[in-house]
């Protein structure tokens, strides 16, 4: 029998992490150019970067077991305990066009972000 | 005080206070490469390199030694900033696959052999050839009575860039390690043992940063002498983004300098009423009467100058700069 993944879902709706419906829509044409049925997203902090925080992206299917689960705008994000603490509040957003930058990171608890954006310090 | 005769003696030192933590796990390398300042992806197998924890904003947090043993990571730092590293590396880890524990086994203490004859010296004593390039690492067989074979760490550091070799060892096998080298000098004449003032003094009038009367977070590592640490091609780190405008733009503000003064002075450098520096390191009273020091001195004082230079403080004591 398969364990099944004790990730724990938040509907508390207070300190999440948002994400907005243009976003959605990128991740979700990224998954299926990478053919894939099912497409929510991890969202994770590592150290390293200017600025010694930076941000994680990656599609992912599932949570594993240590994940918080947020749902927003139809989408599950995935966040581990630790990162959740550097990210609560954040919205994540996408800013498209030849002058956007991609997915842009609004998080409240960042005091300094690097001259690229990707690294943030608390 | 004639350098070039202090360095050409051998010296050794075995310091109290230095801890070696392990790093072991798949992403030991990617982490520590991410958190420091020299390029670690490219330290190969038994290959060593210094690399600086920074602050976001440039500082200095520790000098690591970290050597790559393939298997695990060894790290090396001073006792007094062991704890302030380990929290340092814990706060930077989240889903990364590391295992990191102080080393209470394998490598706990170590043997500093310095000066130009420290290969020599070695080769000399243990009878095997031990000449390295700069980085890289050897294991040796010892025959130990009533004990065995044990197994030394033979690494060629250069912090002292004239000769420095480092033996890596349990606390009991470098013990041995040191009775046996002072039991037997080979030949050379002149082989000095240092305790921590002798090791400190020495340090000193070599220009070398120390923790922590040097390298903290007051200074950045621009300032401290230790560029040749940082990598400024290989992406990303830790306060990567300060370092590499202050060195771009010339906007490092002080240096590391050996000063001398036959006279008492205060730790603030006071010139025409300006403060111009701080004195950082003192040698002991019985080396030279203590005249040697390390100060970071403001480059706009400093200017361009390519000799050594005196000036006159507000005490109105003379001071010689070394550049």
């Amino acid at each position: 029998m398969m364990n099944k993944p004790s990730a724990q879902r938040d509907n508390s709706g207070s300190l999440t992490i948002k994400i907005t419906s243009d976003a959605v829509n990128h991740i979700r044409s990224f998954g299926e150019l990478e053919g894939k049925n099912k497409t929510n997203l991890r969202v994770a902090v590592k150290g390293g970067g200017c600025s010694g925080l930076t941000y994680v992206l990656e599609l992912a299917e599932n949570p594993t077991n240590n994940e918080k689960v947020i749902s927003e705008n139809g989408m599950e994000l995935y966040v581990d305990k630790k990162s959740y603490i550097f990210l609560a509040g954040t919205t994540l957003e996408y800013q498209g066009g030849l002058n956007g930058k991609g997915f842009v990171f609004h998080n409240p608890n960042a005091k300094t972000t690097c001259g690229c954006g990707t690294s943030f310090s608390v | 005080m004639n350098l070039a005769e202090l360095n050409s003696n051998v010296r050794i030192y075995t310091p109290s206070n230095y801890k070696f933590i392990s790093v072991k796990g798949k992403d030991s390398i990617d982490l520590l490469d991410r958190l420091t300042t020299n390029d670690l992806k490219s330290l190969k197998s038994m290959e060593h390199a210094y690399s600086l924890l920074v602050s976001p904003k440039g500082r200095m947090i520790e000098i690591l030694s970290i050597l790559n043993l393939e298997d695990q990571i060894i790290l090396g730092c001073s006792a007094e900033s062991l704890n302030k590293v380990l929290e340092w590396i814990d706060f930077y880890t989240f889903g990364e696959e590391v295992e990191i524990n102080l080393d209470e086994k394998d490598y706990q203490s170590k043997i500093m052999i310095m000066g130009e004859n420290s290969i020599p010296f070695i080769n000399s004593i243990f009878g095997i050839d031990m000449s390295l390039s700069e980085g890289k690492s050897m294991f040796i067989a010892l025959n130990k009575p009533l004990y065995g074979r044990i197994k030394l760490l033979v690494v060629n550091k250069n912090y002292f860039d004239f000769g420095h070799y480092e033996i890596y060892a349990s606390k009991e096998d470098i013990d041995y390690v040191l009775k046996l080298l002072k039991k037997n000098n080979g030949n050379f004449e002149f082989v000095n043992y240092l305790n921590d003032d002798e090791f400190n003094n020495y340090r000193i009038v070599n220009n070398l940063a120390g923790y922590p009367t040097e390298i903290n977070e007051n200074y950045n590592p621009l300032e401290a002498g230790l560029k040749k640490y940082i990598n400024f091609n290989k992406g990303c780190y830790i306060g990567q983004e300060v370092i590499a405008r202050l060195d771009t733009y010339s906007k490092v503000k002080n240096r590391l300098v050996l000063i001398k003064s036959d006279t008492e002075v205060n730790s603030e450098l006071i010139n025409e009423n300006k403060h111009i520096g701080n004195i950082t390191s003192y040698t002991s009273s019985d080396f030279y009467n203590g005249d040697y020091k390390l100060a970071y001195i403001r480059k706009s004082f400093i200017k361009d100058s390519e000799s050594d230079f005196n000036f006159i403080n507000n005490a109105g004591s003379e001071i010689k700069v070394y550049i």
